[in-house]
């Protein structure tokens, strides 16, 4: 029997945490977020930004990380545009300019007033890794000749006066790896002195956790977890709070698999011993 | 909800079909698994060059080169010359501009690597041993914080430095306290990796809630 | 001299006046120049990418390898995503939008039924691995191993809203286990070793840059 369940069938295990995730899922329970400093920092650097100031977002995920990341960014989008601020939208990832399609579309369902050109605009992918934050910051009208419809940055009416990177109030990646969160810290941030809000998966979270207790960037959101305390800041009604409850059932699961495992263990050994 | 299009009840029933196709890996390999990988590789390889051409190529080279800018003759020459790659005769011209992709990595790691990635973090690291809050009261909560992240970090990095033989006091418990330091971090760093892989399960269990399971009951209740 | 000096020359070439650029400010134009070819040459890999799973599919369609089926659908798949996202143009074929990867063309149709939903399901397959590997491998059999298994407990359990809840009905109000993990576990133990981790790795990566820009480095130039 004890073997049995050290050999546990992995497709039970599969089936374990398969309705770990769907019950909650289907049966929320409305438990409380309690919202960290690093979130609310990056809130803050939105909200304190007076209206009319420009943000640059640049949408460093795919579809595989989306759901970390689009809740929080379509948060952020959503508190800009609650205070008529004007976001720029690029990528570094070029599945990133997709979604900034999907964000763009989500934004006219919620602010039918907002315009394109005058509120939002997409300058798209660029291929290049870090040689993009480089040369954005020398030369920005030379990265971004035209939106990705055609139109000069002179005449799009939010940028119309943009000629530097430093014209922008505040930069913030959602970053799902590379390129993203690493090359905006150390070109955008480091070398040009742009405030950097940065938005990763949980994945990389305890990795950048150093550069926001450095002070090189001015916030940090983690994971859905942190994207679920973004929300409850803005008052967003997203799928990143609804998550967090069918992620509260599946780490208990994984954890309860973990301490199971190492009971049948030590049990085996003990077995073992007194034979 | 609004009623949804003829061309997204398709695609909700081709992207339900593709998503049952990939868990069905879940049971073991099999050809349904086999035909979705294959499409998968298909349209990300197309989608990577789409993106590409039209994000940078077209504006970087051909537009350039429609306004005789003839410097952009340059990047088009070594572009072309990394697809000489594919045979083994010719792959040795590919060596220009992988070599140049190469020389620029190199300058941007030294460049910007050095104040991002050392001097700011070992300036971060310099904190006070004994911390005071506002009023001027000892503030211990951040003192015992202080005294982990700098002898944490000091041990850490005794740790990663193997010309010596970790022996000794310095050395050899420095290492072993790193060891232990190295170990509470990166068990930090598994639970947030549990996170986010539970994360993406979650993502595809909210398709099925909030995207395909709505289009069937419009069906239904349209039928 | 044209397959290893012009090579190692160009190399670097590239790297110095990158370099010399930042911190001669006249000379920040090199690094504009630079910047963008670096971008084009990039674009080209992906486009090294497309043509080279055309020759390796082509090979075991054209030879019938077991499995050649597969390896169609993948170059159909290719292709037809190639047509819609780019050819389309050039052969003249409408589609709204300024181009063919815009929002409501079928390039974005493809990418929202097709490219999301197989992306996404691919890596969401690691959730039940994860489970499964740590259940079979994540044993308490050391001290190290123990603080891992410690460290990953307290971020699984008390970094989500069910624990904090548990945590907060079962413990004084001022025992806050948020607070503990952010600050301890994260602000203390995670960036102490998250830094130790880095700066080491980013010395070394500074240390090869210097041997590759100055030639000592030629793993990355491959055999004759």
């Amino acid at each position: 029997m004890l073997d049995k369940l050290i050999n546990l069938d992995r497709r039970i295990i599969y089936l374990i945490v398969l309705l770990s995730v769907i019950i909650p899922l289907m049966n929320p329970m409305g438990l409380e977020i309690k919202v960290t400093d690093s979130v609310r920092a990056s809130y803050e650097a939105y909200e304190k930004l007076p209206p009319d100031s420009l943000i640059l977002m640049s949408i460093d995920y795919g579809p595989s990380t989306a759901v970390e990341l689009e809740p929080m960014a379509l948060a952020a989008c959503d508190q800009a545009m609650r205070h008529n601020q004007k976001v720029a939208f690029m990528a570094l990832y070029p599945e990133g300019q997709a979604l900034i399609n999907r964000l763009i579309a989500r934004i006219k369902t919620l602010h039918p007033d907002k315009e394109y050109g005058v509120d939002f605009v997409n300058l798209g992918y660029k291929a290049g890794n870090e040689a993009v934050p480089l040369k954005m910051g020398l030369d920005f009208r030379g990265q971004f000749p035209t939106d990705t419809r055609g139109t000069p940055l002179s005449d799009v009416d939010m940028l119309r006066n943009l000629t530097q990177l430093k014209q922008f109030a505040l930069v913030a990646t959602y970053s799902a790896g590379f390129p993203g969160a690493l090359e905006h810290i150390r070109i955008t941030a480091s070398e040009y002195g742009m405030p950097l809000v940065v938005g990763t998966t949980a994945v990389q979270t305890p990795q950048y956790f150093p550069y926001y207790d450095s002070k090189q960037i001015v916030g940090l959101i983690g994971g859905l977890r942190g994207a679920a305390e973004y929300e409850k800041l803005s008052g967003f009604t997203g799928t990143a709070t609804g998550g967090m409850e069918a992620q509260s059932f599946a780490h208990f699961t994984v954890a309860g698999l973990i301490i199971l495992a190492n009971i049948l263990t030590f049990l085996r050994l003990a077995r073992g011993r007194e034979k | 909800m609004e009623p949804l299009l003829t061309n997204e009840i398709v695609g909700l029933w081709i992207a339900s079909f593709l998503t049952v196709c990939v868990f069905s890996f879940l049971l073991g390999d099999n050809p349904f698994y086999k035909f979705a990988e294959h499409v998968y590789v298909g349209v990300s390889a197309g989608y990577w060059m789409c993106v590409g051409y039209w994000g940078t190529i077209k504006p970087e080279i051909v537009d350039k080169l429609y306004a005789r800018d003839w410097i952009a003759l340059i990047p088009l020459a070594l572009g072309v010359m990394l697809l000489f790659q594919l045979s083994s005769k010719t792959s040795w011209v590919s060596r220009w501009p992988l070599c140049f992709l190469v020389g620029m990595y190199a300058g941007l790691q030294i460049v910007y690597t050095m104040d991002a990635m050392i001097i700011e973090q070992v300036q971060a690291s310099i904190k006070p041993l004994i911390a005071y809050n506002t009023t001027g009261g000892f503030d211990l909560w951040n003192t015992v914080i202080n005294w982990i992240l700098v002898f944490g970090l000091l041990t850490g990095m005794i740790y990663f430095y193997f010309s010596v033989p970790h022996k000794g006091l310095v050395f050899g418990t420095g290492a072993r306290v790193g060891i232990w330091v190295l170990m509470i971090a990166l068990g930090a760093s598994f639970g947030y990796t549990v996170m986010a892989r539970i994360s993406l399960l979650i993502g595809r269990m909210l398709f099925f809630r909030d995207d395909f399971w709505p289009m069937i009951q419009q069906l239904w209740g349209g039928a | 001299m044209l397959r290893r000096q012009i090579p190692l020359f160009i190399t670097f070439v590239s790297g110095l006046l990158l370099i010399v650029q930042y911190y001669i400010y006249p000379l920040n134009f090199i690094g504009k120049n630079l910047a963008g070819w670096f971008q084009a040459i990039t674009a080209f890999a992906y486009v090294l990418a497309a043509i080279s799973l055309f020759a390796v599919n082509g090979k075991k369609i054209r030879d019938r390898a077991p499995g050649w089926i597969y390896n169609l659908v993948l170059l159909l798949s290719l292709v037809g995503t190639l047509y819609i996202g780019l050819f389309i143009h050039y052969l003249g074929q409408g589609y709204p939008g300024y181009q063919p990867i815009d929002e409501g063309t079928y390039f974005d149709w493809m990418f929202q039924y097709i490219y999301n939903p197989l992306s996404a399901t691919m890596f969401s397959l690691t959730a039940f691995f994860i489970a499964s590997a740590s259940y079979r491998a994540f044993k308490a059999r050391s001290v190290e191993s123990t603080l891992l298994l410690g460290s990953a407990f307290l971020v699984m359990i008390f970094r989500v809203p069910l624990g904090e809840a548990i945590w907060g009905a079962v413990m004084p109000t001022s025992w806050d286990i948020t607070v503990f993990i952010e600050d301890i576990i994260m602000g203390g133990f995670n960036n102490a070793g998250q830094r130790a981790i880095q700066i080491a790795s980013a010395i070394g990566l500074i240390s090869v840059s210097l041997k590759i820009i100055l030639g000592v480095e030629r793993s990355y130039l491959g055999g004759d």
